[in-house]
C-alpha cells in the first residue's frame, strides 16, 4: 500500500514542483515599469494559446472534475448532454465583451471590471457595490475550492484532511501572491495541458476496462434504461432545468468578472481569433470526457457510494496504473488552483484598485510600494481562507451556491448593457445590479421556482426591466435637472448682466 | 461613430447567432431524434448532440472568424 501510494504522489510532487518553477520564471521575466498593472493583468501581452488556456482553466474548476462526472454517474448520459452546453461559452465571452471592451480597456486604462464601469458610469457607488458583491462571492467560492483539493488528496492519496489542506492551499497562495497574473496565465496553460491529457487518459482508460462501448452501453441498459436518455432517471433533467442551465452556465458566463477581466488582457485582435478556436476545441474535449467518463464509470464501480463526488478518485484508482494515475490526479488539481489563482487575484485587485487607491485619489501612488501592498493582500487573504476552509463554516458552502449565479445576476446587464446601449445611465446599472443581488438571493434562499425555473431566470430577467425603467427614469430626471440649473445659470446671468 | 466599433458590434451579432445555431442543433439533436443506436454503439441522440453537435459548432466558428471577424487594432 504504502508504495503504491509513493507512485501516485510522486507525479504530484513533479507537478507542483513545476508549477513553481512556472512562477519563479514569470516572477523574474515581470517588467520593472509599471508592475501594478502588470501585477494584475500582465500588461495585455497575452497571445491567442495562452487566452485560450487561460479562459478555459479559470472557468474549469473542482465542479468539472468532481462534481459533475459524478452527477454524469447518476444520471448518466442526460448529464454529459447538459455538460455540452458550455460549449459556446469561450466564443460568447470572447465575442460579445469582444473588441469593443478591449478597446475601451486600453483607453481608460483599466485593470479591474469596476474600472470599466466607473469609466461607462461615472459612479462611485456602482464600483463600491461591484466591489462588495465581487470579495463576498469570492470568499464563498475560493473557500469550497480549496475544501474540494483537500478532499481530493484525502480519498485518493490518503493525505489527511488538514495536511493536504496546508500543502495545498500554501502552495497555491504563494503562487499566486508572487506571480501574479502573468504566472496565473502560465500556469493556466500548463494546467489546461495537464487537464486535456487527463481527461482523455480517463476516458479511454474507463472504456478499456469496461470491455468496449458496446458492453458499458448494454450494462448501463441492465443496470437502468433511463441512464441511456436525455432525461435521465425519473425525468430528473427536463426542460426547465437545461434551459436554466443554458443561462447560468453558457449565455450567462459573459458577466463573471474573472472571465470579463481576461477579455482585457489580451495582445491583439489575433489573440481573439485564435483564442476563441482553440478555447472551444479545448473546453468540448475536457467536458465531454471527465463526464463521459463519469457515466461510464457506473459500469465498473458497482459500490454504494456515500456521494457520488467519490466517483472520479475511485475511478481513477480502479482503471488507470499508479503512475498515470499521479497525472490524472494533477489534472482535478489543476483545475482548482488555476480558478483559486484567478479569484484570488481579483479580490485583491479590488481590495487595492478599487478600494484603497480610490479612497485617496490626490495622493500620487508609489508603483513599487503598490505592487508589495498587492503581494501582501493576495498573501493575507489567501491564508484567511486557508483558515475558513480548515473547518467549513455551513455558510460558506452556501455562499458558494450563491456565488456563481449571483454574479451573472449583478453584473451581467450593466456590463453587456453598458458596452452596446448608449443610453444605458448610472441610475439604470445600479438599480439593475441592486435588483438582480437582491431577487436571486431571495429565490435562491428560499428556493422559490418560478415555472421550475431555477433562480438565474426570474432574477436576470428582472435585472433586465428594472435596468430599462430606472435608466428611463435617470434620463428624465437628469435632463430635468440639467435643464433647470442651465435656466437658473441663465437667469444668474440676465440677472448679473442687468 | 469609430468604424472599429461597427466591426465590433458585427462580431458580437455573429458569435450570438452562432450560439443560436449551436442551440438549436443541440435541442434538435437531443430531443427529436427519437432512440435508435449510433455509429459508435452509443444511443443515436447522444452521438448527434453531443458529438456531431460540438464538432460542427467548432468548424461553423473557425469559418465564420476566418472570414468575418477582421484584425483591427486595439490601442
Amino acid at each position: 500500500m504504502q508504495t503504491y501510494r509513493i507512485d501516485i504522489i510522486l507525479p504530484l510532487i513533479i507537478y507542483l514542483f513545476l508549477v513553481f518553477a512556472l512562477s519563479i520564471y514569470a516572477y523574474m521575466k515581470r517588467k520593472k515599469t509599471e508592475q501594478f498593472t502588470d501585477y494584475f493583468i500582465g500588461n495585455r501581452t497575452m497571445g491567442g494559446f495562452l487566452l485560450a488556456m487561460t479562459l478555459v482553466a479559470t472557468y474549469i474548476s473542482a465542479s468539472s472534475f468532481i462534481g459533475g462526472p459524478g452527477a454524469a454517474y447518476q444520471y448518466g448520459l442526460g448529464w454529459v448532454l447538459l455538460s455540452m452546453i458550455q460549449v459556446p461559452t469561450v466564443l460568447l465571452s470572447l465575442g460579445i465583451l469582444g473588441k469593443k471592451f478591449a478597446i475601451l480597456a486600453r483607453k481608460y486604462n483599466a485593470i479591474t471590471l469596476s474600472d470599466m464601469l466607473y469609466a461607462q458610469y461615472k459612479s462611485r457607488l456602482i464600483v463600491w457595490l461591484a466591489s462588495l458583491t465581487i470579495v463576498v462571492a469570492f470568499i464563498g467560492a475560493m473557500t469550497v475550492q480549496f475544501v474540494g483539493g483537500a478532499r481530493l488528496l484525502e480519498v485518493s492519496v490518503g493525505i489527511p484532511y488538514e495536511i493536504g489542506l496546508l500543502i495545498f492551499g500554501i502552495g497555491t497562495v504563494i503562487y499566486t501572491a508572487f506571480g501574479g497574473f502573468r504566472a496565473g496565465i502560465l500556469n493556466d496553460a500548463f494546467q489546461g495541458l495537464v487537464m486535456i491529457i487527463g481527461a482523455i487518459l480517463l476516458l479511454v482508460a474507463t472504456i478499456y476496462v469496461g470491455g468496449g462501448i458496446p458492453a458499458i452501453v448494454t450494462r448501463l441498459h441492465e443496470i437502468n434504461p433511463a441512464l441511456l436518455t436525455p432525461q435521465g432517471p425519473d425525468n430528473f433533467m427536463d426542460l426547465p432545468f437545461m434551459v436554466s442551465f443554458w443561462v447560468l452556465v453558457c449565455f450567462g458566463v459573459v458577466g463573471l468578472p474573472h472571465t470579463a477581466v481576461r477579455c482585457m488582457a489580451y495582445k491583439d485582435s489575433k489573440a481573439v481569433h485564435r483564442g476563441i478556436i482553440i478555447g472551444t476545441i479545448v473546453i468540448t474535449v475536457i467536458m465531454f470526457t471527465m463526464h463521459l467518463a463519469g457515466v461510464f464509470g457506473r459500469a465498473i464501480i458497482q459500490d454504494d457510494l456515500s456521494s457520488p463526488d467519490g466517483v472520479v478518485p475511485l475511478l481513477m484508482i480502479r482503471v488507470l496504473p499508479p503512475i498515470a494515475a499521479g497525472i490524472f490526479l494533477a489534472a482535478p488539481l489543476a483545475a482548482i488552483m488555476s480558478t483559486i489563482n484567478a479569484q484570488l487575484l481579483q479580490v485583491s485587485s479590488v481590495i487595492i484598485k478599487d478600494l484603497y487607491v480610490s479612497m485617496r485619489p490626490n495622493k500620487v501612488h508609489d508603483d513599487k510600494k503598490l505592487t508589495r501592498l498587492s503581494i501582501f493582500i493576495t498573501t493575507l487573504f489567501g491564508a484567511l481562507l486557508i483558515f475558513a476552509a480548515w473547518k467549513p463554516p455551513y455558510m460558506i458552502i452556501w455562499l458558494n451556491l450563491l456565488a456563481f449565479g449571483g454574479l451573472e445576476a449583478v453584473f451581467l446587464w450593466p456590463l453587456v448593457l453598458g458596452l452596446y446601449w448608449k443610453n444605458a445611465n448610472a441610475t439604470g446599472a445600479l438599480s439593475a445590479m441592486l435588483a438582480g443581488a437582491i431577487s436571486y438571493t431571495l429565490l435562491a434562499i428560499y428556493n422559490i421556482k418560478l415555472c421550475q425555473f431555477h433562480a438565474i431566470i426570474p432574477s436576470l430577467l428582472i435585472g433586465f426591466v428594472v435596468f430599462i425603467v430606472a435608466n428611463y427614469i435617470g434620463n428624465h430626471i437628469g435632463n430635468y435637472t440639467k435643464s433647470r440649473i442651465s435656466n437658473r445659470c441663465k437667469q444668474s446671468v440676465v440677472n448679473v448682466i442687468n | 461613430m469609430d468604424r472599429r466599433y461597427k466591426q465590433a458590434n458585427r462580431e458580437a451579432i455573429l458569435s450570438l447567432i452562432l450560439t443560436f445555431i449551436y442551440l438549436f442543433a443541440w435541442f434538435i439533436g437531443a430531443y427529436c431524434v427519437g432512440s435508435g443506436a449510433g455509429f459508435f454503439g452509443l444511443p443515436l441522440w447522444f452521438e448527434l448532440s453531443t458529438i456531431c453537435a460540438p464538432i460542427g459548432f467548432i468548424l461553423i466558428c473557425w469559418v465564420v472568424v476566418k472570414y468575418q471577424f477582421k484584425l483591427i487594432s486595439l490601442d
